[in-house]
């Protein structure tokens, strides 16, 4: 490798950004054009890293480290593995899509468009960080301009929703610190390097300290993900964003959370990770239920489809907990697969909103007459979404379970028993609210809807592609991360 | 030592200030209104001009001078530059600032005469290595800044600044001085590092209460001078009243100073204060309510200068969370987060100076739209902002990186977690005045509606703003600085 392909693929949007800034207002349409052929770019370059990833190496490819603040021991430290790489490609792929899906903002389409740029920059940071400090920064560096896109350009309620997330997630973030900061003093090291604190079995800490430590941790990404009882920013936040801002929320920035757990807290605190693996698997499986059933009562389309993500995110809670290789790689299946299933979800939301102006179910009905393939489409994911076997929905779910189940234990085996309700319910909540929109009688104010449009479809398309791809032959991506989630366990 | 054989080359720096401050109001005495458009550009000229010399005749010349009450060591230099440099930038503020206050407009000699012997205080802060000299060199901060508070004279609000400030002002230093009276007595010794030695060689900090009381009430005298609680009441309202270009002066320099003096006195003096459970305990004490105090009360605030006043505080708090660190390699901790502290506040003000201009008000609510109708400098205000949150990539966030690790290292973990969660409730009141820029109309007089800035403002704060970006971003040429400030003489 010649050139540092990561470093490039995290600034190359801060490029964007730059020339968007730069651009005079009399030419502000052509933003959305440099942010798309930014992302293409972007998406181009993963797709890239797809193919030249050595897929039987375990380890971390392509990094990259150097020296960043000498006095203090923090690195610029990238790589990426099996379980960051989907991560990855998944992030560039919901940056193009929600490019496609703002197409016709125009309120301030450049700033719009930038923000969505630097988010886009913080994320694959997050992904691809090694050294704590870096991490940390990336992980800030999404939350100002999530502000933003929720606050400018939500909908009625987002000022509240905006400073909630941001209030939230920042509480956990800086708890975060803390647990950083105790890990580098107390380990021996002196060392901000996850892989060094991941790879040292020597790491000294007393097991009170390292379950301190877990907590602080475990805040900043419980509160991420977001688990039971964390979770109460998230139905406003994804609610009040608009559609691409939901989209990478539920797609992205939730997934920050567990990976957080995949390749911080299990690695570097093993001790902690077992003695509180029980508590994790009862709040996600809290989460499993309380998010299936919140689902079933809500009467806007978009906040179920949020609370949604809270059942679905417990079964990624849940496969984690468990410290087993096959459920962690339902785990990380799973992120992969809500990513795009919940993505497309918020797509399809989104572009019924932009038609009907309401997002009340209610006000819904009988969309299979008017707009059949919008309805066929969201059936799809609907059932992708409730695990339908033969999509991409079934595997993450089903490796959950089996890993929980072939734990062995009467308590895992109870966790499986009750998220097995779980799963029941997801599909009460998702037909019930199919044959609410899509079917019975057309509400008679929707008329006049607009046609489903070419732009439209293609943003969904490769989503469709990935999601039946994935459901029938999920042996090529289930192998990269098998590698490296049996690596990270056992170091 | 008589007087000839004083090195004068030392304090070049500070004798170049004083002569210019001399100069001015020789020259607005005797020349009068027709000079005043020349003073400001006398006084960047002669702090430039300063910091030259600085450069030129100090900066590889280390000694002390006056029978080892003056020093100059990379500490002093650092300071020097440090004051010297913001100084700089804060004068050119003034330009504009003076133009609409007709009461700086009247007596504009004395203005530049006073801001100038601020300065000269502060740099003689950072360089003074005996008691009587820290004494000296913290009421030729305080004096004119008593004065300056009240400039606008038939301005209640800023009376009543002025004369809170100064009342309460001398109290402290009475406080101070009374410390300063027992260490004195304690050890025998005034100069700093006499008394280290002192201290050292009878053991002083585990058996002389005498000494233990002394320090902690020069710390009152200091914890008042960097607004810390509980001495803080006096901040509030003195920000709130004085004309906004002195409650800048008083944010940035008069702060920077007494920090100076805290860390030469703390640092040279007392030494080994990290052995005296009492010492370190009334520190923990000073920062832990100045975190919870100053975040809480900043949160119901509407008025953009008592605002800052309280963030202040809390800024002024975690500070203090640096003086834990016993080690002089994570000291300098403290320098980064005063170099943040300073761009992020100097850029906030001079942003709030030019709403404050246009639109007559220092509420929060004038900065109404102001996103809309000027992007740049809105841009720029969110960068100081979010930094003073301490939320990367800005600024604040180094300095709170390294303050809260000198925190844990030390095993204050507790004292960390009240600190980043009160940061958390700091994001509430520097959002909303986001809030206000962006998602709130401006309901005065619409020919307001865009703020006017010279282009001379403009260019300043885009380099404030740079500055608290690139602290980030190279963090390695701040910390390599700060490291080497460090080492005393």
């Amino acid at each position: 490798m010649n050139f540092n392909i990561l470093s490039i693929l995290t600034f190359l949007p801060i490029l964007g950004m730059v020339i968007i800034a730069v651009v005079p207002n009399k030419f502000e349409r052509s933003a959305k054009w440099i942010a798309l052929l930014n992302s293409l770019v972007l998406l181009g370059l993963s797709i890239y890293l797809w193919t030249i990833f050595d897929k039987t190496n375990a380890l971390m490819q392509f990094e990259e480290k150097f020296r960043w603040v000498p006095g203090v021991n923090i690195y610029y430290h990238l790589g990426i593995d099996g379980v960051s790489l989907p991560m990855v490609f998944l992030t560039c792929l919901l940056t193009v899509l929600g490019i496609l899906v703002s197409w016709n903002i125009d309120h301030k389409p450049k700033v719009f468009f930038a923000l969505m740029l630097l988010l886009t920059t913080g994320m694959l940071g997050v992904f691809v960080a090694l050294d704590f400090i870096l991490f940390y920064i990336f992980w800030e560096l999404v939350l100002l301009p999530m502000y933003f896109l929720i606050a400018i350009w939500g909908s009625s309620n987002r000022m509240y929703a905006a400073i909630k997330f941001f209030l939230y997630t920042l509480f956990g973030s800086v708890l975060m610190l803390v647990g950083i900061l105790l890990i580098f003093f107390n380990s021996g090291l002196k060392t901000f390097d996850i892989l060094e604190l991941a790879n040292s079995n020597s790491l000294n800490l007393a097991v009170n300290l390292q379950n301190w430590i877990f907590f602080l941790l475990f805040m900043g990404f419980a509160i991420k993900v977001p688990m039971f009882p964390f979770h109460t920013w998230l139905p406003d936040a994804h609610t009040e964003a608009p559609t691409a801002g939901s989209v990478l929320l539920a797609g992205i920035l939730l997934k920050m959370g567990s990976y957080g757990f995949i390749r911080i807290s299990i690695p570097i605190l093993p001790d902690a990770a077992k003695s509180w693996s029980p508590a994790i698997a009862i709040l996600a499986v809290i989460g499993i239920i309380y998010g299936a059933l919140a689902s079933l009562i809500q009467k806007d389309l978009k906040r179920l489809v949020a609370f949604s993500s809270v059942s679905h995110m417990g079964f990624v809670m849940l496969g984690i907990s468990m410290l087993t290789p096959t459920a962690i790689n339902g785990a990380v299946l799973q992120m992969f697969n809500h990513g795009c299933i919940t993505g497309m979800l918020f797509l399809l939301v989104g572009m019924i909103y932009d038609r009907t102006h309401t997002r009340l179910i209610e006000d819904m009905g009988g969309l299979a007459n008017k707009l059949p393939l919008w309805a066929g489409i969201l059936a799809f994911t609907s059932f992708a979404s409730l695990g339908l076997p033969g999509l991409s929905g079934f595997w993450g779910e089903f490796l959950v379970l089996f890993g929980t189940f072939n734990k062995g234990s009467t308590f895992a085996k109870v966790m499986v028993y009750i998220s097995i309700l779980g799963i029941v319910l997801g599909a009460a909540y998702l037909l019930w609210m199919l044959q609410r929109v899509i079917f019975g009688n057309a509400n008679e104010k929707l008329h006049d809807l607009k046609k489903f449009s070419w732009l439209e479809f293609i943003t969904l398309a490769p989503l469709i592609a990935i999601i039946i791809l994935v459901g029938v032959y999920p042996a090529p991506i289930l192998n990269i991360i098998n590698n490296s989630v049996n690596y990270i366990l056992n170091m | 030592m008589s007087i000839m054989s004083i090195n004068i080359v030392y304090i070049i720096p500070e004798l170049i200030i004083a002569f210019f401050a001399l100069l001015i109001l020789l020259l607005s005495v005797f020349i009068g209104k027709k000079f005043d458009i020349a003073l400001a550009p006398i006084s960047v000229f002669g702090i430039f001009i300063s910091l030259v010399s600085v450069f030129v005749f100090n900066f590889y010349n280390k000694s002390s001078v006056f029978n080892n009450s003056f020093v100059v060591d990379n500490f002093s230099n650092f300071f020097r530059i440090f004051i010297l440099t913001s100084s700089l930038i804060f004068i050119v503020f003034t330009f504009s600032y003076s133009k609409g206050s007709i009461y700086i407009k009247r007596h504009l000699g004395e203005f530049y005469f006073l801001i100038l012997m601020v300065i000269i205080g502060a740099m003689l802060m950072s360089a003074s290595c005996d008691l009587i000299m820290l004494f000296i060199s913290l009421e030729l901060v305080s004096i004119p800044s008593y004065i300056l508070a009240g400039y606008e004279k038939m301005n209640e609000k800023s009376e009543e600044a002025s004369l809170k400030y100064f009342i309460l002002g001398v109290l402290a230093t009475a406080i101070l001085v009374y410390g300063f009276s027992l260490v004195y007595g304690a050890t025998g010794e005034i100069n700093l590092k006499e008394i280290a030695r002192a201290i050292i060689n009878r053991n002083l900090l585990e058996n002389n209460y005498v000494l233990i009381i002394g320090v902690i009430l020069s710390l009152v005298g200091f914890a008042f001078k960097i607004g810390a609680a509980p001495f803080h009441w006096w901040a509030p309202d003195t920000y709130e009243g004085a004309p906004t270009i002195i409650t800048t002066l008083i944010t940035t320099i008069v702060k920077i100073a007494a920090f100076a003096g805290l860390i030469r006195f703390l640092y040279v003096g007392i030494s080994g204060f990290k052995n005296s459970i009492w010492i370190v305990l009334f520190l923990v004490l000073l920062s832990l309510l100045s975190v919870i105090i100053g975040n809480l009360m900043a949160l119901p605030q509407k008025n953009f200068k008592r605002l800052m006043a309280y963030s202040s505080i809390a800024h002024a708090g975690y500070i203090l969370i640096g003086f834990s660190s016993a080690n002089t390699d994570a000291q300098f901790a403290i320098f980064i987060y005063l170099l943040a502290y300073i761009a992020m506040n100097l850029g906030a003000f001079s942003v709030a100076m030019l709403v404050e201009k246009t639109r007559h008000s220092e509420e929060i609510k004038a900065f109404a739209g102001i996103g809309y109708t000027n992007p740049f400098i809105s841009i720029c205000m969110i960068i100081f902002l979010i930094s003073m949150v301490g939320l990367p990539p800005f600024a604040g966030f180094l300095g709170k990186l390294l303050v809260f690790k000198a925190g844990v290292e030390n095993n204050l973990t507790w004292l960390v977690i009240i600190g980043v969660i009160t940061s958390v409730i700091s994001l509430w009141y520097y959002v909303n005045i986001i809030k206000h820029m962006y998602f709130v109309r401006y309901e005065g007089d619409s020919s307001l509606l865009k703020i006017k800035a010279s282009k001379l403002s403009v260019f300043l704060i885009t380099i404030l703003a740079i500055f608290t970006i690139s602290m980030v971003i190279i963090p390695s040429v701040f910390i390599l600085v700060s490291r080497n400030a460090v080492v005393f003489f």
